[in-house]
């Protein structure tokens, strides 16, 4: 490691300003390094617009500060939309970083776009650039997307999505042509399965579940989350934690195809034939868990008719929930109860049925994008959290959403 | 059916007591549940946590001495060496997500199929076993599964969401026996700390926070008739895309 040696005529000279009568000050050293922000008098000078900068949430439409300390996740903000219109390229990388993305439905998703954030961190940080491995069959969109990533060379590779086995080749082979100094996976249920796979294969270090990852370190829990593992040499295979790094959000970088050269690709693909995965399929929403469910319907406090309620929510092959008034009553099990005290939902619908939305219950609602309310009170706290309100009974929505869809499947 | 399961030797995530791995004790209602013969195998002296994991039902244990040669291999070639069933061959290893207490990486399952150069899949909820192909159910996020073949025998990671916690009976705990296995040098368990990993307490760290989809309030409908209300809520759920008109 090389440590930089303190020049203390230079830190001396930083630190001096005019005093009065001619005379020279020095400036407290805590303070020298903000020596333009410093006044005369050798006061602090506070930037409020920068301050505030730095506390706000990025993405919202209404202005929200984080004061406790977690300030930073609006450092990485989003650079203003203008600048988004050149693409920046780098032609000579001094190292290369390379990123094996899940892309769900052929697209990034939200960790894809967290992975490729901090990828280019690193990048930026060494002069190089970043690579993404993706399936050769993807259509230009796409590519549209890694450049927004901040995706410099983009290669496609015959990963096979039936066989884990045959991609782990790919990816190998694409390690061994391009030897980049890291790997970084999202830590997914596919992800985190590949980067372990990888790293058995290529025999490099790996290091999962990182929560902290910058040039100088990365961070992750261990002992059962009671230590965590430092490694200051960032190890050849990473897979990050969901919601740790800003996605990437400055200047779109340059996303040029390269190929494989052919005689890099050992011919037979080496391995697999072992796996064969069938396609994913959705699973039943009456058996199935809550706290896995993808769409739950709840029933609370103003829903009285609870046949009417069962036949809507096998109508909308919805899971069924509920608020705790209606699992204390024994009209659900409880099993179904969302809500701080009962199961925190991973939803990405809910619809919720004369539930007022009290604090314990919206807890459960997590990161629940899409709310819908059928609410008597306008002024309830889960209108306010619903994308739709309908201010109106219950008892009389059940019936005519039943009709609705049972009419729909006659179509 | 010969079942392997590899037993660590756990501590609780809140407490910071020895414990059984909650994922283990799942592999081995999996392996009960599949039938046939079942050891647990872990790679090291056998603490009281082995005797836990007997409560759940599974009663031959066997800690093995890893001696001079490393973990993985150690037990690579204990499993090679048909020993773990008299000379018959092992058909199947069945793990945890990851354990909890050690450096917790879920690698050790990956290192184990590449040595014995055996596939190996995890989140797996639910195993068939059939003449030399076992078929399996994997679990993705939001209730997806996904069937898959897998050839000979193999490495499996259950999943969490795995239907078989057996029931802890403190007779079964009294009942099994806990065998020792190769040589016990006990030698101690690998450094995680080196040149350049260091080890200090865990601090937790806030998550990004992301931005909702609709802050406050969306499109709201007062008093409308059931049926505008009704074709309101299905098309907007269409337009989520979470209800499927064709069917
Ligand atoms: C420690 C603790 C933990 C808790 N944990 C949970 C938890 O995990 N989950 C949970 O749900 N609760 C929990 N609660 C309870 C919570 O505080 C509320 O009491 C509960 O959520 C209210 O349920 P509700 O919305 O169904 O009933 P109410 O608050 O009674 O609301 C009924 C709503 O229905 C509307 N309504 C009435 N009639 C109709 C109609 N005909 N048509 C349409 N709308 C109508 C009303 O306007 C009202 O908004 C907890 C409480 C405590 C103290």
């Amino acid at each position: 490691m090389t440590r930089l040696r303190p020049d203390p005529r230079a830190l001396r000279l930083r630190r001096m300003t005019a005093g009065q009568a001619g005379r020279v000050r020095l400036v407290p050293a805590a303070l020298a390094d903000r020596a333009g922000q410093v006044s005369p008098s050798g006061r602090l000078r506070r930037d409020p617009r920068a301050e505030r900068q730095r506390l706000l949430v990025p993405g919202l439409a209404r202005a929200r500060l984080v004061r406790d300390g977690r300030a930073g996740t609006g450092g990485n903000a989003t650079p203003v939309q203008e600048a988004r219109s050149q693409v920046t390229r780098i032609d000579d990388p001094q190292c290369l970083v390379m990123v094996v993305p899940d892309l769900p439905d052929g697209r990034p998703g939200r960790l894809d776009r967290q992975v490729m954030g901090a990828a280019r961190l690193l990048a930026d940080a060494w002069k190089g650039a970043v690579v993404l491995c993706c399936p050769a069959s993807l259509d230009s969109a796409a590519y549209t997307d890694f450049a927004q990533a901040g995706a410099d060379r983009v290669v496609p590779l015959p990963l096979d999505p039936t066989d884990p086995e045959r991609s782990v080749a790919a990816i190998g082979d694409a390690v061994a042509r391009f030897t980049p100094r890291t790997v970084l996976f999202g830590e997914s249920t596919d992800g985190g399965d590949m980067a372990r796979r990888v790293a058995v294969a290529t025999g490099r270090s790996f290091m999962g579940d990182v929560e902290v990852l910058n040039p100088r370190n990365a961070i992750r829990p261990a002992m059962a989350r009671r230590s965590e593992q430092v490694a200051s040499t960032l190890p050849g295979i990473m897979a990050l934690s969901p919601d740790r790094v800003a996605p990437y959000g400055g200047n779109a970088h340059e996303a040029r195809v390269t190929g494989m050269d052919g005689d890099d690709r050992q011919s037979p693909v080496h391995g697999g034939g072992r796996i064969r995965v069938a396609p994913p399929q959705p699973g039943d929403p009456a058996t199935m868990a809550l706290a896995e469910a993808p769409f739950v319907v709840s029933a609370g406090n103003g829903v009285t008719d609870f046949d009417m309620f069962r036949q809507m929510v096998s109508a909308l092959h919805a899971s069924p929930g509920g608020s705790r008034m209606v699992c204390d009553a024994g009209l659900l099990p409880r099993e179904m109860q969302v809500g701080a005290s009962g199961t925190v939902l991973d939803a990405i619908c809910y619809v919720a049925m004369g539930i007022s939305g009290t604090p314990q219950h919206l807890q459960g609602l997590g990161r629940v994008e899409h709310v819908v309310a059928v609410n008597t009170d306008l002024h309830a706290a889960m209108v306010e959290r619903a994308g739709l309100s309908i201010i109106a009974d219950a008892q009389l929505v059940m019936p005519a959403l039943l009709e609705v869809l049972r009419n729909g499947t006659e179509e | 059916m010969r079942t392997i399961i590899l037993l660590s030797a756990g501590y609780d995530t809140v407490s910071g007591r020895p414990a059984p791995v909650a994922g283990e004790i799942g592999a081995i209602g999996m392996a009960l549940a599949l039938g046939g013969e079942v050891l647990g195998v872990h790679v090291g002296p056998a603490g009281p946590t082995m005797r836990e994991y007997a409560g759940y039902g599974l009663e031959r244990i066997v800690a093995l001495g890893a001696g001079q040669a490393g973990v993985v291999e150690a037990l690579a070639a204990y499993i090679r060496s048909g020993a773990a069933f008299d000379g018959a061959p092992v058909d199947l290893v069945l793990t945890g997500r990851r354990g909890s207490g050690g450096e917790d990486s879920g690698l050790f399952p990956y290192a184990l199929a590449h040595a014995l150069d055996w596939p190996i899949m995890r989140d797996i909820v639910a195993i068939q076993a059939t003449q030399g192909v076992v078929e399996v159910e994997q679990a993705l996020p939001r209730g997806v599964r996904r069937r898959a073949h897998v050839k000979g025998p193999c490495v499996l990671g259950v999943h969490e969401m795995a239907p078989f916690t057996p029931a802890f009976s403190f007779a079964a705990m009294r009942r099994g026996e806990v065998l020792t296995y190769g040589e016990t040098a006990d030698s101690p368990p690998a450094d995680m700390a080196g040149a350049d990993m260091q080890i200090r307490p865990y601090r937790a760290r806030p998550r990004l926070i992301q931005a909702q989809a609709s802050g406050t309030g969306g499109q709201v409908m007062i008093d409308p008739t059931p049926q505008a209300a009704a074709q309101a809520i299905r098309d907007h759920l269409v337009m989520l895309g979470v209800l499927q008109t064709g069917r």
